[in-house]
């Protein structure tokens, strides 16, 4: 199982990619944690684009709070602490970063 | 033994991602059966004829030809990110094998670990 964790903004290079890639990704194989800028994925505003994944999707909660984003988070984004992350990333064979 | 992906994501000579990623695959040839996925811009560290020279960065693209020596000899992109730069496998310095965009997920996941540059 792979985890895939995205830390940059919804129209950089690096999640244009990581988002294209994701929406052929299986749902039993493969997992995506959005951190840091990445949390802006999870804004209502971008729904169109988070349905097109058909996978499990994460936000870390405090980079939410920072930002202002915990109430406008899209239904069906799971919001996790610290240690949800280090759960995530012990129960996944491994993480693709995609930065 | 262990089959480690090493993603180069990173133009070179804007940062030094590129040049870390490939002392991580020399390094990581040594104990591992390694492979290298050049992803996006990073496509663009394998273009033919950089001369960094007046920039004081180091012309690493020439190492990518030494990688076959380390027995690295596994190296892909996506024909998706090929054609997105207009860039032809003749234009860049070292054969790879292309695969499709929509098989990526899969592709990574046959990897016991990979290491993102």
């Amino acid at each position: 199982m792979v985890l895939h964790t995205l830390n940059k903004l919804p129209q950089s290079a690096a999640a244009i990619a990581c988002l294209k890639a994701l929406t052929k990704a299986s749902k039993d194989r493969d997992a995506l944690l959005l951190l840091e800028d990445g949390v802006y994925v999870a804004d209502k505003a971008n729904e169109a684009l988070v349905k097109q994944v058909p996978v499990r999707v994460y936000a870390l909660g405090v980079d939410l709070e920072a930002r202002g984003l915990t109430h406008r988070v899209l239904q069906g984004i799971e919001v996790v602490s610290y240690n949800d992350f280090v759960q995530l990333v012990a129960e996944h064979k491994m993480t693709k970063a995609w930065i | 033994m262990k089959r480690i992906l090493f993603t180069q994501s990173k133009p070179p000579h804007g940062s030094i991602n590129a040049q870390e990623g490939l002392d991580a695959i020399l390094m990581g040839s040594a104990f591992a059966e390694c492979a290298v996925l050049f992803q996006g811009d990073g496509l663009y560290q394998l273009l033919k004829h950089q001369q960094p020279d007046d920039l004081g960065t180091k012309n690493f693209a020439a190492t990518f030809g030494a990688l076959a020596d380390y027995g690295v000899d596994q190296i892909f992109c996506t024909r998706e990110d090929l054609l997105d730069r207009q860039l032809d496998t003749e234009e860049l310095v070292i054969p790879m094998t292309t695969i499709r965009q929509d098989t990526i997920c899969e592709f990574i996941s046959t990897f016991d670990l990979v290491l993102d540059f």
